[in-house]
């Protein structure tokens, strides 16, 4: 089976849902994501840390040093409540495209 | 996210190091880490771990970059690194670099100099506050499609009183009268007669003294007369005292009341304002004799104004169906009033011809661009190779292309500050209106930026893009510099090819600028220009005015002409309406037996009137009967000379002398005249070639009171003027002079149109011509350089000089020649459209000399600039040819 790509902009999405949970690191995010999604989904770095990069600006989420469970400095991201917001506004634009192509591929 | 790291993220994010970068690398590293142990943990050696680890990560630097780009203000940082490195590479290249801002400069710099010209004339308003809402207004005659005319005083006052749209509306009429006050020698000036209200419309006040009230322009009120500031200073050296003493205008007292600030003229060419006063043809309607000044409402178009007025003149056409029938009325911008059609376009091709300028020096460095870029494939390889993006490649070379055309455009800038200098030095006695001043501006420098960023971009954009894409493989592997492909020299030659079709396109204009000059120069060879001195002269001539009686007139010229031929020197002296060459009246005409009633069909005559002895002064030759004599131009003996153009269209092949004609005026017939000599074919005016044929009558038969005095003289003619003046003030202390000068002079500077723009197109032609066979140059050098072996190969293989020399040249010019055929299909066009304009005297819109001498012109220089490198390559040295990689 061919490798599924994530959807362009999906990426934000899951980020941020898997940061809903508590603070992770880098590593700890994509292999959250890949492991919730049954092993389908490969975040790759090269885009994973330009999301992160993104979405602090954007004061979406905050990053603090400290320390990993086996005692490695790494820095968490923890969502803010902008990123709440954010999470929420594109979950609720999620559900309505998924139902939306679901009934075109169900209907047509 | 708080503040003061927020900052400190894109302060880091400017320099693209410190703690943000620590923070970043330690981050990914543990991120590496982590993943090598999950590696491990699943079972794979150490080595094995590490390695699938970095694969999976990619190019960390890279991911670091690409998460550097997401912070704000990144575009900054890039902007900056982008710039120091183009500022390097441009001292790295300095000759290069050198060689494209001085292209950039000359085609910047031509460009800048004529938007600011054309901005000058065509489009910057008065310099008053509300300039932009002036505007003219003016009769035409709905019907004929005329060129339009004056307003008459009872139209005027009815305009102004019901139109809607106007914040103002005023008048002027305009005239020369002759100034003199018994302490300084009469002056002839423009003078304007204006409405009370005109000044407090345009918003300017006199410096000195004060502005005409109303009561001024009523009558019976004392005249007085407002000077301008260029009479105030040269005439009365600044003196404030001048106020309230009194001149003479044409003979008449007035006082001096004010002075006006230093350069107002209004409304074009005036240095003196009278009020307006009642005069006896304003009561007319038929007396179209003023100009109408208005302003509009704010915010109030033009077009609102034009359908104003029309109502009111439709009205008046109604009421006043003798004089006001089918007159409508038509409203002008201020500029479009003085700028003629001719001017417009002269301008516009201007524009046109110095943005192929541009363009020409634009692909000059595009080419020059690109071959470099060919030499740089290697860098761009490194830098691909080390994870640069294609878009991170063009967007440096953007950067450095754009700094190179800024920096042309500084250098462009100062070259257009001297060129409008020349330009506004070279215009100053061309009676252009005192409003269009040739100075730089913030429109100017707003221009110079816009277009240097422009052309930054689209000489850069091509090369650019074909630079940044690149095979790495190829050219990190081939030994040598990467050879130009197929599409890269299709593009080279393209760009060559466009150089000199341009050119040729400019070429033509100068061309047809230069023949015309030259036809100028040939025209009426049989005047002795050199030594014939002219001057005009005004004899006050209106109703009421000293000269207002023909015989007045006549007894004048009769007591003159002694006094002439006495001066100092002088052997011929006669009195004509216009000098050789300078200019000439036009009259209808009818030919006796060929009786016309339309009046739009009838043939017309130039017409010049002149004394005993200007036919032989001018050495105009006799073809048949006789010149004039004392008594012909009595009354009884009305008596014209024709010219043979003259001669052959109105009486074909019969003998015109013994034939009669008369004049047309107004619809009523003058007096038969009788033709008694045939003379050469003359120009009349160098600046009008379509006029009609001309005849001469005895100043006797039409004492003018608007003539030029010319004279021969064995010596310096310039030395005349002084006794010139003597000589006619003693016989009238108050008629002024001008114009004096030698008939050579007068010519030239009656041609100051073709000189001026003559020279300018050249010099646009010229720039082009030199770019685009440097061009050519650059090209053919480059690819001879990059054959070099291969050349030496063929040589030491035994090809000729001359067959390797051939090889060479064969491309350089196809290229010129594909260049020149294209080219000349422009060139038609262009030379259509200058005819077309009717500014050029003796143009031809297929003028195959032209066309002919450009072809030559480009071959010889262009094929020069390509035998050179072919030369050289010809001859070299197999041996070392073959040893130079």
């Amino acid at each position: 089976m061919a490798k599924p790509e994530l959807l362009s902009g999906t990426l934000d999405l899951l980020v941020l849902q898997v940061l809903n949970g508590g603070p992770l690191h880098g590593f700890a995010i994509a292999e959250r994501i890949h492991a919730l999604s049954r092993d389908v989904l490969i975040v790759e770095e090269g885009s994973l840390y330009p999301s992160l990069y993104r979405m602090e600006e954007k004061g979406w989420i905050e990053p603090e040093w400290g320390q990993s469970d086996k005692g490695r400095r790494a820095k968490f991201y923890t969502l803010t409540k902008d990123g709440r917001k954010q999470l929420a506004s594109e979950r609720d634009i999620w559900d309505r495209v998924a139902v939306a192509i679901g009934d075109v591929l169900r209907n047509a | 996210m708080k503040l003061y790291r927020k900052i400190g993220f894109q302060v880091a994010g400017l320099f693209g190091r410190g703690r943000f970068n620590s923070e970043m690398d330690a981050e990914m590293r543990m991120h590496l880490e982590l993943r090598i142990e999950r590696n491990i943990a699943a079972g794979m050696s150490p080595e094995e771990a590490r390695y699938a680890a970095l694969r999976s990560f990619g190019g960390v630097e890279q991911i670091k970059e690409r998460a550097r780009d997401q912070l704000k203000g990144a575009w900054v940082a890039q902007l900056i690194r982008d710039l120091r490195f183009a500022v390097r590479t441009i001292c790295a290249h300095r000759w290069f670099s050198a060689a494209v801002i001085v292209t950039l400069a000359l085609g910047i710099g031509i460009n800048t100099t004529v938007f600011t010209l054309a901005n000058a004339v065509l489009f910057k308003p008065l310099p008053i506050s509300g300039g932009e809402r002036l505007v003219t207004v003016a009769g035409q005659n709905l019907t004929k499609a005329d060129s339009p005319t004056l307003i008459s005083y009872p139209d005027f006052g009815e305009f102004r009183t019901q139109n809607r749209t106007f914040e103002g509306l005023e008048s002027a009429r305009l005239e020369q009268v002759a100034l003199s006050d018994g302490t300084h020698p009469p002056e002839r000036l423009g003078i304007g007669r204006i409405s009370a209200g005109m000044f407090s419309m345009l918003r300017t006040s006199p410096v000195l003294g004060r502005d005409f009230t109303v009561a001024d322009d009523r009558p019976g009120a004392e005249a007085v007369v407002l000077l301008g500031y260029g009479v105030w200073t040269n005439r009365y050296s600044s003196a404030s005292g001048v106020i309230g003493s009194s001149v003479r205008v044409n003979g008449a007292p007035a006082t001096i009341i004010g002075v006006m600030p230093k350069g107002f003229k209004f409304p074009k060419d005036e240095d003196l304002w009278m009020p307006l006063g009642p005069a006896e043809q304003f009561a007319s309607r038929a007396n179209h004799d003023l100009w109408l000044f208005g302003l509009l409402k704010r915010s109030t178009s033009i077009d609102a104004a034009r359908a104003d007025l029309s109502v009111i003149a439709a009205r008046l056409a109604a009421s006043f169906p003798d004089t006001n029938k089918d007159l409508g009325a038509i409203v002008r911008t201020f500029q479009d009033t003085y700028n003629g059609e001719q001017v417009r376009s002269i301008f516009l091709m201007m524009l046109g011809a110095v943005g192929f300028v541009l363009l020409i020096a634009c692909a000059n460095v595009a080419n020059m661009m690109l071959s470099r870029s060919i030499g740089r494939a290697r860098e761009f390889s490194v830098r691909a190779a080390l994870g640069a993006s294609r878009w991170q490649l063009v967007r440096q070379l953007l950067v450095e292309s754009v700094l190179l055309s800024c920096l042309g455009g500084i250098l462009g800038l100062a070259l257009a500050t001297l060129g409008v200098h020349a330009f506004d030095l070279a215009a100053q006695d061309t009676g252009k209106p005192y409003w269009i001043v040739f100075g730089m501006d913030y429109t100017t420098f707003s221009y110079v930026a816009i277009i240097s960023v422009a052309s930054g971009v689209a000489f850069g954009l091509l090369p650019a893009l074909r630079a940044s894409r690149i095979d790495i493989n190829m050219t990190l592997k081939a030994d040598t510099p990467a050879s130009i492909g197929h599409r890269g020299g299709r593009l080279t030659a393209a760009l060559v090819v466009l150089q000199f079709a341009l050119t040729v396109i400019l070429l033509s204009g100068a061309g047809m600028m230069m023949r015309s000059f030259l036809a100028v120069q040939a025209v009426n060879p049989f005047v002795p220009a050199d030594s014939i001195f002219t001057a005009r002269l005004q004899l006050p001539a209106g109703k009421g005015e000293r000269y207002a009686d023909s015989a007045r007139r006549l007894q004048f010229y009769d007591k003159l002409m002694p006094l002439l031929e006495a001066l100092p020197g002088v052997t011929q002296a006669a009195v004509a309406s216009d000098p050789p060459g300078l200019g000439a009246s036009s009259r209808q005409i009818e030919i006796e037996g060929q009786p016309n009633q339309n009046p739009r069909q009838r043939p017309r005559a130039s017409l010049v009137i002149q004394s005993l002895g200007y036919l032989p002064l001018i050495r105009l030759p006799m073809l048949a009967g006789r010149g004039f004599l004392a008594a012909d131009g009595s009354t009884g003996r009305e008596a014209a000379v024709v010219t043979h153009a003259f001669a052959a269209k109105y009486y074909s092949n019969q003998p015109a002398v013994g034939k009669r004609f008369r004049f047309i005026e107004n619809d009523k017939p003058g007096v038969w005249m009788t033709v008694i000599g045939v003379c050469a074919d003359i120009v009349p005016d160098t600046t009008n070639p379509d006029a009609s044929p001309l005849i001469c009558i005895p100043c006797r038969q039409e004492p003018s009171g608007w003539m030029s005095l010319i004279l021969r003289s064995s010596s310096d003619p310039a030395g005349l003027a002084g006794p010139l003046r003597a000589a006619v003030q003693s016989l009238d202390q108050d008629l002024p002079l001008d114009g004096m000068s030698t008939l050579t002079a007068a010519l030239r500077h009656q041609q100051w149109f073709l000189s001026i723009f003559g020279t300018l197109f050249l010099t646009f032609a010229a720039t082009g011509l030199v770019m685009a066979s440097v061009g050519i140059y650059a090209v053919v050098a480059q690819v001879t350089a990059r054959r070099t072996r291969e050349i030496g190969i063929r040589m030491a293989l035994g090809a000729t000089a001359s067959g390797v020399e051939r090889l060479v040249l064969s491309r350089g010019l196809a290229q010129l020649l594909a260049g020149l055929l294209l080219g000349l299909v422009g060139a038609v066009g262009t030379m259509r459209l200058l005819a077309a304009t009717g500014l050029l005297y003796g143009a031809s819109s297929n003028d195959t000399v032209v066309l002919a001498g450009i072809s030559v012109v480009l071959v010889s220089v262009g094929g020069f600039a390509c035998w050179l490198p072919a030369h050289r390559a010809a001859n070299a040295d197999p041996m070392s040819a073959l040893r130079c990689e």
